[in-house]
């Protein structure tokens, strides 16, 4: 299981859709919208704070193509059934998966928290940069179980689709490419109940040593793990399917 | 591994919703014993490869017992006892050709090793490439190499010579007949008539899912008693026309361009007759039924 995961990580690196859209957008976003465009209006935090948004939009699509995209392609082209003819079970095959997208998370955080670092000279002890780095990885695992859902709900080239569906408003909505109090109060009122608020309230809380209402921010993300990966467990009978 | 390769009784697979089903497989009864070759014919939408998916484990029986080696399908699949080649599969992407078989090498945790089993494909020199950027013929290769990863002991064959070439379906058949040589059992379906005379010690034909025959292929021959004796007779008067009309053995008389058709039961008898009815034969042409003709022949009695 550990084998395939690693070798459908290496996969995955080679995949240039995976590489631009999860690594290149979130690094340009930070050094457009930080070391190009300063938008933070004089605010000391701001570099820090949008390192750790573009840490999550990264990771998110990261997770979303490992897990997802990935898997409903499988699913369509028909590889899902020729590796299940192997002694790799359909359980062990979407723990593989899952393994692979949480993996997949890492390196828009590696390198986006590269970028800040260098660029922006944002200076953390090191051991808060580990604990950041940790609340958004761990944080993604929320994407990976909701990579899986929905590649077990779509297949073949419509998992793109749906996959993009969740991805934008999530990310935009949470608060992860614009601040959301430019929003309209009506969109506003979303952020506080998505994931990806959390984990960006919760990373950025920490890398700024600010108090930010952890609790409920812990509760939100198990709450959405919980629900994905009861619905990824629910149509886990799904994986043995094809659409060919 | 237990002597009995694949045992189904009963089986009875259906599609469709609870309020519309489709029967695909009708109460299928069939014991294949170790080391049998078997080739699966029939029609398209017989039933052949949902037979192949149920001894796969990838289709439950609505009824019926399915056991292979000895284990319900999916865990002879789990277990390494079964490599399969199905029409409904495809390749991982981003991955080169020799990377992949090593991967499901490593999944197998045993077996050959993966350059052995490139070379046994003949793909080799394409190890380097992408697995998705493959001919299709060299596709239905690479999952042959994939099928004969971890040394299976039964091989589950959907069309596995649909996209080859006439060299790879050689080279193809020599892979299977060294596996058989070690004791693997085969099953296959296919459409090449041909393939299945010269390989498969057993046919089995499915029609609308159920088993209509299933026997030898000089046994399934042997259904068929008439074979065609024809020749260009020098002198075809009426006469000589009638007297071979009442030959030993002789079905029927036909004319055409020239040739006279001897529909028979009894070749030599035929024979000897048109030699003896003073017609001068030329271009003596004896046609016996083939595996096709018995195939098409049962097909027809069960419509």
């Amino acid at each position: 299981m550990i084998r395939y995961a690693l070798t459908d990580a290496v996969c995955l690196i080679r995949s240039m859709y995976f590489l631009i859209f999860s690594v290149v957008f979130s690094a340009a976003f930070y050094v457009m919208f930080t070391a190009v465009a300063d938008q933070g209006n004089g605010d000391p935090g701001y570099s820090t704070a949008y390192m750790v948004a573009m840490a999550v939009s990264g990771s998110f699509f990261g997770a979303l193509t490992g897990a997802g995209i990935r898997l409903g392609i499988e699913r369509g082209d028909g590889w899902t059934r020729q590796i299940l003819l192997t002694p790799l079970t359909p359980a062990r095959y979407l723990a593989a998966k899952s393994l692979t997208a949480w993996l997949a998370a890492l390196p828009a955080i590696l390198v986006v928290f590269g970028l800040g670092t260098a660029l922006n000279d944002v200076s953390l002890p090191i051991g808060r940069w580990i604990a950041v780095a940790g609340i958004c990885w761990t944080g993604s695992l929320v994407f990976v179980t909701m990579g899986i859902l929905i590649g077990l709900l779509s297949s073949g080239d419509a998992v793109q689709f749906v996959a993009l569906g969740v991805f934008f408003p999530l990310a935009m909505l949470g608060g992860l490419w614009f601040p959301t109090d430019t929003y309209p109060a009506a969109l506003r009122s979303f952020d506080a109940v998505l994931p990806t608020t959390a984990i960006r309230e919760l990373g950025t809380s920490l890398a700024l040593h600010t108090s930010g209402g952890v609790a409920r921010w812990v509760v939100i993300l198990a709450a959405w793990a919980l629900l994905t990966a009861a619905g990824a467990v629910g149509l886990a009978s799904r994986v043995t399917r094809t659409t060919r | 591994m237990s002597e009995q390769a694949i045992h189904l009784r009963r089986v009875c697979v259906t599609y469709g919703s609870r309020h519309r089903t489709v029967p695909a497989l009708r109460d299928v009864d069939l014991d294949i014993a170790e080391g049998e070759a078997v080739a699966l014919l029939g029609p398209n939408g017989a039933g052949k490869t949902t037979l192949m998916h149920v001894l796969l484990g990838i289709l439950s029986p609505a009824s019926g017992l399915a056991r292979v080696a000895g284990h319900s399908p999916r865990r002879a699949v789990t277990a390494g006892e079964v490599g399969a080649m199905l029409q409904s599969t495809g390749l991982m992407r981003q991955i080169n050709v020799g990377e992949l078989v090593r991967l499901v090498c490593a999944l197998h945790g045993s077996g050959p090793d993966a350059d052995r089993l490139l070379n046994e494909v003949g793909l080799t020199d394409l190890a380097r490439r992408r697995a998705t950027r493959l001919s299709g013929g060299q596709q239905q290769r690479l999952k042959l190499a994939l099928a004969l990863t971890g040394q299976p002991r039964l091989l589950l064959l959907d069309e596995p010579t649909a996209a080859l070439d006439p060299q790879a379906r050689q080279a193809f058949w020599a892979s299977l007949r060294q596996r058989m040589a070690g004791g693997a059992t085969v099953v296959f379906t296919t459409h090449l008539l041909a393939e299945a005379q010269a390989f498969a010690s057993r046919v089995v034909v499915i029609r609308a899912g159920s088993v209509i025959a299933d026997g030898s292929v000089a046994a399934l021959v042997a259904r068929l008693p008439s074979a065609e004796v024809s020749f260009i007779p020098e002198k075809a008067d009426e006469a000589r026309v009638a007297a071979l009309r009442s030959a030993a053995g002789v079905v029927s008389v036909a004319s055409q361009g020239g040739r006279l058709i001897l529909t028979t039961t009894d070749v030599d008898a035929t024979l000897a007759a048109v030699y003896a009815s003073g017609a001068r034969p030329r271009d003596v042409r004896i046609i016996r039924p083939s595996l096709e003709d018995a195939i098409n022949d049962l097909i027809d009695q069960e419509s």
